[in-house]
C-alpha cells in the first residue's frame, strides 16, 4: 500500500529510505509509488485542518498510508511542548474526523501520527552498525558498537554519537579524513546510514522508531493504536 | 511548425517513451543522472543526422555503443538498434494535423539507417512522404530515389524539395540547436564572417562579439531588445558598445559596456562577470538569432542571482513569442535544477504555452518522463508553487 510520510525535518529522504528499508523495497532509485516522504511545515501538522488537507492531497494522489512525523526536538525548541500537544490533539480530531465517514474520498486512509524521540538521529543510532556498515563500504572490519537506548538523546548527542562511530570507523580503517569528523557534517549522510539500519536490530533501542515500523505496513491505524508518548 | 512531441526506443536511458509532449516553451526537471540531457542528446543526433556537417555525423560512429541503452534484453542481448519519431504538428503542415518523422538506426561500430519513414496523419487516415527501404526512398509523387548511403538519411537530401511537407520538417530539423555558454568564450573577440548577415550564435556563444556586430549592422532593433532586455535585469543599466577592428584592416569584433557609474571608460568584456555573460549571450539567442527553430539550453539559470531569474524566464516566454527567418513560430526546451527559476512559472501557462516535463530513473536504469499535469502532482501543485514541490520533495 503506497506510503506518504509528512516530516518537517529538511532530510526527509531519510525517513523514506528507513521506510523502504522496513518495506524490503529498494532504496534507490527514488520510488515514488511506494513510498514518498516530503517536508511540510510544522503549522501543517498543529492543526485539524493542515492534517486533514495533507490526509486529502495524499489520498488523492494515492497514497493510502499516511504517516505524521515531528521530532521532539526540533529547529525552534522554543514552544515545541505547545507544538507537540498541539499535534495530538489535531491528529485525534482527525481521527474523529475520519471515523465519522463524512468523506467517502477518505474511508480508507490509514493515518498516523509519530513523535520521532528525540530526533532522526536518535533513530540512526538505534542502529549504530549501519553506521559502520555505511563508512566502511566494502572493506572489513573489526569493529561492532554496541547499541545503547537513543530515546533520550539530544540532538547534538546523537550526532555525536554517529560520528564518534565514523571516526573509530575511519581510524580502523586508515582514513584521516574520517577519523577526524565534526558531527557538524555529517546530517547530509542521513540517507546513506539509513540504507544500512536493520529494522530488526534496530527496533529494539528506540520506542519510537518500533512504532514507526509498525505503522508503515499500513495494515494498523495510527487512530486505534495511538503513538506511546 | 512546431515540434509537438517525440518518441524514443533505446536510445541511451530513453528506453521506452511515448509521445514526450512538448510545447513552445518546455522545462524539463529532475534529479542529476535522471535523462534530462539524454533528451537533448536525442534531437541533437536526429539533427546531425539530417541536417548536420559530414564531420558532425561521422563523429557518431566512433560512440555508436554508448547510443544505445545500456542494459541487456531478458535473453541477455546487448541492443544495438534504436527508434527516435518526431511529431510535427501546427502551421506548415498542409491537409494533415501532424507529420510524423520515423527513423531507425542500426548501431554496430558505426551508424546505418535501418528504416526511414515521414508520414502525414490526419484522422486517422495516414498519407506516406518519405518511405525508405535498404536501396530506394520512395516519394510523395509516386518516383523512386536510390539511397545513396546506407550511413545516411534521404530526407538528408531533400531540404530543397519541392514538396513543402519535406522541405518544412528538414528546415525545422535544421533549425535545431543546443547551448551550453562557455563565458570564458563568449568574451573573446570573433570573426566577422562574410557569407552570412547575421551568423548563427554557437552553441557555446564564442562568436557572440561577432553575432551582436551582425546585428548591429543589419537588424539593429533586435540589438535594441537584447540591450534593453540586459538593462532590466542588470541594476548597473549598462549599455553595450559594440566595436570591430575593420578600420586596422581586421575582420574581428568585440564587445564593451558603458555604465554610468565609470563614464566615457568602458568595461571590457574579460572585466564582465560570468553571470552577465551568460544572461547577454542567452538574451542574445532568445531574443535575436533568427536561424533557430528549436533552442534547447542546458541550465540557462546557472550562474544568476535568483532576482534575475524571472527576466530569463520573460526573455523565454518572448522568445516563443517570435519567428524564425523560414516564418516558423519559435520553440525552447531548457532543463533546469533551480527552484527559483521554476518558480517563475505559472502552472496556469500549462493550458497555453508552456510544458513541464519531470524526469526520473527507474531501477533498470531507464528514464521516465512524467508530465506535470499528471494526476499524481495535482494535489501538490494546487498547494506549492513548482519550485517549492521540488524543494520539499513532492516531484
Amino acid at each position: 500500500m503506497p506510503l506518504q510520510i509528512f516530516v518537517e525535518d529538511e532530510f526527509a529522504e531519510t525517513y523514506e529510505v528507513l521506510a523502504l528499508r522496513a518495506l524490503g523495497l529498494p532504496t534507490a532509485p527514488r520510488n515514488r509509488e511506494a513510498a514518498l516522504a516530503v517536508r511540510i511545515d510544522v503549522e501543517d501538522l498543529t492543526t485539524r485542518e493542515g492534517l486533514l488537507d495533507l490526509t486529502r492531497r495524499a489520498m488523492r494522489s494515492k497514497h493510502e498510508t499516511i504517516l505524521f512525523i515531528l521530532d521532539q526536538e526540533g529547529p525552534s525548541a522554543l514552544g515545541r511542548p505547545q507544538k507537540l500537544a498541539s499535534f495530538r490533539g489535531a491528529f485525534v480530531e482527525l481521527c474523529a474526523y475520519l471515523a465519522s465517514g463524512r468523506e467517502k474520498a477518505l474511508s480508507n486512509a490509514k493515518v498516523s501520527r509519530i513523535v520521532c524521540k528525540r530526533c532522526l538521529e536518535g533513530w540512526l543510532m538505534a542502529d549504530p552498525q549501519a553506521v559502520v556498515d555505511a563508512v566502511r563500504g566494502e572493506h572489513g572490519i573489526d569493529y561492532s558498537p554496541t547499541p545503547r537506548k537513543t530515546e533520550e538523546l539530544l540532538p547534538a548527542q546523537a550526532l555525536e554519537g554517529i560520528a564518534h562511530v565514523i571516526r573509530e570507523t575511519g581510524r580502523r580503517l586508515g582514513r584521516r579524513d574520517l577519523s577526524q569528523i565534526s558531527s557538524k557534517v555529517i546530517k547530509s549522510r542521513g540517507p546513506s546510514f539509513a540504507k544500512h539500519v536493520v529494522p530488526a536490530r534496530a527496533r529494539h533501542y528506540n520506542s519510537s522508531l518500533a512504532y514507526f515500523y509498525d505503522m508503515i505496513d499500513g495494515h494498523r491505524s495510527g487512530c486505534e493504536h495511538p503513538c506511546p508518548e | 511548425m512546431n515540434l509537438t512531441g517525440i518518441d524514443s526506443l533505446r536510445f541511451r536511458s530513453l528506453y521506452d517513451l511515448t509521445a514526450i509532449p512538448l510545447k513552445p516553451l518546455t522545462l524539463i526537471i529532475g534529479p542529476n543522472g535522471s535523462g534530462k540531457s539524454n533528451i537533448f542528446k536525442a534531437l541533437r543526433f536526429l539533427r546531425a543526422a539530417v541536417a548536420g556537417d559530414a564531420s558532425e555525423w561521422r563523429a557518431y560512429d566512433d560512440e555508436s555503443a554508448d547510443l544505445v541503452w545500456y542494459g541487456r534484453t531478458e535473453q541477455s542481448k546487448t541492443l544495438s538498434q534504436f527508434r527516435l519519431l518526431s511529431r510535427f504538428g501546427g502551421q506548415g503542415i498542409s491537409c494533415a494535423d501532424c507529420a510524423e518523422y520515423r527513423t531507425v538506426f542500426d548501431a554496430n561500430g558505426f551508424i546505418e539507417v535501418f528504416e526511414e519513414q515521414l508520414s502525414l496523419r490526419s484522422e486517422g487516415s495516414e498519407r506516406k512522404l518519405l518511405d525508405r527501404t535498404s536501396e530506394e526512398t520512395e516519394l510523395p509523387d509516386g518516383s523512386r530515389i536510390r539511397t545513396r548511403s546506407p550511413h545516411a538519411l534521404a530526407l538528408r537530401d531533400l531540404g530543397d524539395s519541392d514538396h513543402s511537407c519535406l522541405r518544412a520538417v528538414f528546415q525545422h530539423i535544421a533549425g535545431w540547436r543546443f547551448f551550453d555558454v562557455d563565458p570564458r568564450l563568449a568574451r573573446q573577440t570573433s570573426y566577422i564572417p562574410e557569407q552570412a548577415p547575421v551568423p548563427a550564435l554557437d552553441a557555446n556563444a564564442s562568436n557572440l562579439s561577432a553575432f551582436l556586430y551582425a546585428l548591429r549592422e543589419n537588424r539593429p532593433g533586435d540589438l535594441e531588445e537584447v540591450i534593453a532586455a540586459m538593462q532590466r535585469a542588470i541594476d548597473s543599466h549598462p549599455d553595450l558598445v559594440i566595436d570591430h577592428d575593420g578600420p586596422r584592416g581586421g575582420r574581428h569584433a568585440r564587445y564593451m559596456f558603458r555604465e554610468a557609474a565609470f563614464g566615457e571608460r568602458l568595461i571590457p568584456a574579460k572585466s564582465i562577470s560570468d553571470g552577465t555573460i551568460r544572461l547577454l549571450a542567452h538574451m542574445a539567442l532568445l531574443l535575436a538569432d533568427q536561424s533557430v527553430s528549436l533552442a534547447c539550453i542546458e541550465e540557462p539559470d546557472a550562474g544568476l542571482h535568483p532576482r534575475l531569474m524571472q527576466h530569463l524566464a520573460d526573455s523565454l516566454r518572448q522568445a516563443v513569442q517570435l519567428t524564425t527567418t523560414e516564418d516558423t513560430e519559435r520553440q525552447v526546451l531548457v532543463t533546469t535544477h533551480n527552484p527559483e527559476f521554476m518558480d517563475c512559472f505559472d502552472l496556469a501557462e500549462e493550458n497555453e504555452y508552456l510544458q513541464v516535463l519531470v524526469t526520473e530513473r527507474t531501477a533498470e536504469g531507464k528514464t521516465l518522463v512524467t508530465p506535470v499535469t499528471a494526476e499524481e502532482f495535482a494535489p501538490w501543485l494546487e498547494k506549492y508553487r513548482l519550485g517549492e514541490a521540488v524543494r520539499r520533495r513532492f516531484l
